[in-house]
């Protein structure tokens, strides 16, 4: 009887599924042909898709789920001879066939479309929509079960944004409460708030199909968003703990050891390192803090290697013994052909107690959570009009952008990226560099993101060649274009470790920035 | 067919249902009878499993009503005023959906059916009149002919011309089936019901067979020789005692064939006259009601 439940909710509702398949066709179409994946979710049109498709796919599941609504006590299907198993896997079945069929075709294509095999882009689709069913669609199905026509979706709705505003309204932004959150250990938290979805919606589809408990199953969605709200808040070290069981060399790192250099003198933003605009916001002071760049000397890398922060916790320990806790900037680095590396981490301190405190000396305990990671690929392609496939990266174009100050590197790959990535403009004919950008994303083992309805990955960087003031100068300007290539190094995990740092006295007012030249 | 035992519903603090207990015999036309608020919906629901029972259960076809199963609910049909069918399909398509749940479907039955009720095959149900939508879910509840039939206040809101369409199809229909009718309504069920209950805010006051009760009550006018007046003693199955000049007027509950003067002699004296009339089952009723609401047995 599955299939017969399945074809009259066919029946009734293929019109908005048509509609949420049109929208993810269009999303995809518009994403791979018209903009080339390039910076997908910053694109308001595609954006709008995105969210529109989200919100089709949730009618349609509201939809087919309330024609045998859970609740009420009028539904024709409660004095029929439906079996209970029968119903919910018919809605099932509808979800598979009707919204998420559509989307993994939708997702084939684009795939297809932006040049990857037929193989790459089915694993990469099966990947996304098993997760998009899993953490997107199941919970829809769980919303739909508890609730009885669309005037209970939105009342729903809105309660939960209500609730989900006022909790994150009054969650101030600070590394203490929320350590996990914007780190590459945030798909920890993102894969245990997805797993508590998963769970919870299965025991609400469970006890609204085999046991009507409406009441049940809202208090528990109740405590199931209160839930998740609350994983923004996981601890760190756990987290940290958990990560560091997935290192893949581990105790690789033991040769690195952080330092404090005071030799290395105060912290001055090189010239061409970054844009005059970029330099003078580091000098940027004010009312509420001060920024001071203490010199950390990284040694024991080795030359293609590379260290990430992933979170600090800082202490300031004044003469009379008071203690203040400070948040120190995450920063990374790479050393340049030497065992060695320098690096001016931000400190950012309240103004009130920097005033107090800048001419004395302090104690400052730095305890850093940190990342190892090692060169895994080295790949290029022309700074102008580059468009190549790389393997574990996907598909590259470059361009230069409208300004004519940047080169524009857009990526799309099918399905999971690399944790870490360098970027940089290389004159080839001579070799000189402009200053790399080097960043790490999440460290997660699965890395598709089920919010965006295609599997492909889209990511990018802008690499600077030219400062439209004149102040800042570039080894690759725009006169080497022709002969310079973008570089994209990716970096492999090897291993994650802590250290601490413990600077006796201190006077942090002899840390402030340089002027830059 | 039916057994309810100490059957308890309560909705927060309101108890909707007061340790009922009734039995449905098979093959019987069971009316269940009370006003609006009664309990008979809820009632119907606890059998459906709509509703869990707060406390006691109920049986239906040998089932506890909280284990009925599709297998159960293949022999049950069941018509009621608020229900809900989708009322974006057509009619056929809605038979059509209905028809593989049921192995005993009979669709020359369906035919028949939807043709002596005059049902539009074509028509969305969500365009039907009440009465049509009545109609349609009769015509969902006969063609696989269950062996037990549930009406939930069938006749509410319908014309008499609808009503009558409905009670013909139901009566020509019915063959072995049991039924289980509810209604706020005496006059629907006469003719029709072979048992009958009366709920009352939640308490079951009395059931019993319509040939018992209709035989067993009398409105009797005792004429005696002086100015009548109320025995000292009233034997507990009078009710109603009434003095009118001469003439004492009451209820017999237990009225079992004739009345020998000499039995009212000692109550009532000179008894000159007795005059029992059977009763209207309304009036039963009233009386019935008034008793069971004073505390009294009928």
């Amino acid at each position: 009887m599955i299939w017969h439940i399945f074809k009259k909710d066919v029946r009734l509702t293929w019109h908005l599924a048509a509609m949420a398949a049109g929208l993810h066709w269009l999303t995809a179409i518009v994403a791979t042909i018209v903009i080339n994946n390039v910076y997908v979710l910053k694109n308001p049109p595609v954006a709008i898709l995105l969210i529109g498709g989200l919100v089709a796919t949730g009618l349609v599941i509201m939809a087919a789920v309330q024609q045998d609504a859970i609740p009420g006590v009028s539904q024709d299907w409660l004095v029929r001879p439906i079996r209970r198993r029968d119903l919910i896997l018919a809605k099932l079945l509808f979800v598979v066939l009707m919204v998420q069929l559509p989307n993994f075709l939708a997702d084939i294509g684009a795939s297809l479309a932006s040049g990857f095999s037929l193989s790459v882009s089915l694993s990469a689709a099966l990947q996304h929509s098993a997760v998009q069913m899993l953490i997107i669609n199941l919970p829809f199905l769980a919303f739909a079960s508890i609730t009885r026509n669309l005037l209970d979706v939105v009342s729903g709705g809105v309660i939960i944004g209500l609730g989900v505003a006022i909790v994150t309204g009054l969650t101030p932004a600070s590394a203490y409460l929320t350590p996990v959150w914007r780190t590459g250990l945030s798909w920890i938290l993102t894969s245990t708030a997805c797993a508590v979805l998963v769970f919870g919606a299965v025991v609400v589809l469970l006890l609204q199909y085999f046991h009507r408990r409406t009441r049940a199953g809202r208090i528990l969605t109740g405590c199931l968003i209160a839930l998740l709200l609350m994983a923004q808040f996981m601890p760190w070290q756990p987290a940290f703990a958990f990560q560091r069981l997935l290192s893949s060399a581990p105790g690789s790192s033991r040769d690195i050891s952080l330092n404090f250099d005071p030799s290395a003198g105060r912290y001055k933003p090189p010239a061409g390192a970054l844009t005059q605009e970029d330099a003078l916001s580091v000098l940027k002071q004010n009312d509420q803090t001060f920024r001071v760049y203490l010199p950390f000397r990284v040694t024991g890398l080795p030359v293609d290697s590379g260290v990430q922060t992933d979170h600090t916790e800082v202490r300031l320990i004044e003469t009379n013994g008071r203690l203040e806790r400070l948040e120190l900037d995450r920063w990374n680095v790479r050393p340049g052909g030497t065992p060695m590396a320098l690096v001016y981490p931000k400190l950012e301190i309240p103004a009130v107690l920097y005033q107090r405190i800048k001419d004395q000396p302090v104690r400052l305990e730095v305890d850093h959570w940190l990342t190892f990671v090692r060169l895994a690929s080295s790949n290029g392609l022309p700074a102008i009009d580059g468009n190549q496939q790389f393997p574990a990266i996907g598909r590259c174009q470059t361009s230069v952008n409208s300004g004519e100050t940047a080169v524009r590197l857009g990526c799309v790959e099918a399905g999971t990226t690399p944790p870490c990535f360098a970027f940089f403009l290389e004159h080839v004919p001579t070799g000189s560099r402009n200053p790399e950008r080097f960043a790490c994303g999440s460290y997660t083992p699965l890395d598709t993101n089920p919010m965006i309805s295609i599997s492909l990955t889209p990511f990018g960087v802008n690499l600077t060649f030219r400062d439209p003031t004149g102040l800042a100068k570039f080894p690759v300007d725009g006169s080497r274009l022709r002969e310079s290539r973008v570089v994209i190094q990716i970096y492999r995990v090897q291993d994650h470790f802590t250290q601490k740092l413990v600077i006796p006295a201190v006077r942090l007012g002899e840390w402030e920035a340089e002027r830059p030249n | 067919m039916i057994q309810a035992k100490n059957l308890w519903k309560k909705f927060g603090r309101f108890d909707a249902l007061r340790g009922l207990r009734f039995t449905v015999p098979k093959g019987s036309a069971y009316a269940l009878i009370g006003a609006n608020g009664a309990g008979k919906t809820t009632t119907i629901k606890l059998l459906m499993n709509i509703f869990e029972p707060t406390q006691g259960s109920v049986d239906i076809l040998g089932v506890d009503s909280r284990r009925i199963s599709p297998r159960e609910l293949s022999r049950i049909g069941y018509v009621s005023e608020n229900q809900n069918m989708p009322e974006k399909l057509t009619v056929a398509e809605y038979l059509d959906y209905l028809r593989p749940f049921y192995g005993t479907w009979d669709r020359s039955l369906e035919a028949t059916i939807l043709r002596q009720l005059r049902l539009p095959p074509e028509r969305r149900i969500g365009q039907l009149s009440h009465g049509m939508r009545m109609k349609m879910a009769l015509a969902c509840a006969l063609p696989f002919r269950p062996e037990l039939l549930i009406l939930d206040e069938p006749f509410s809101g319908l014309d008499p011309l609808v009503r009558d369409e409905f009670m013909e199809q139901l009566l020509h229909q019915a063959g072995e089936m049991t039924v289980l009718i509810s209604s706020h309504e005496l006059g629907e069920i006469d003719g029709v019901a072979t048992h009958v209950a009366f709920l009352d805010e939640g308490k079951l006051l009395f059931e019993e067979s319509m040939i018992d009760l209709t035989s067993r009550f009398r409105e009797v006018h005792i004429t005696t020789a002086r100015e009548a007046r109320s025995p000292d003693r009233i034997p507990p199955h009078w009710k109603d005692v009434k003095t009118n000049g001469n003439v004492l007027s009451f209820v017999d509950t237990q009225f079992s064939g004739e009345y020998p003067d000499e039995r009212f002699g000692s109550l009532v004296g000179d008894v000159r006259r007795i005059d029992a009339q059977p009763m209207a089952l309304r009036s039963i009723f009233t009386t019935l009601a008034r008793a069971a609401r004073d505390g009294g047995n009928a």
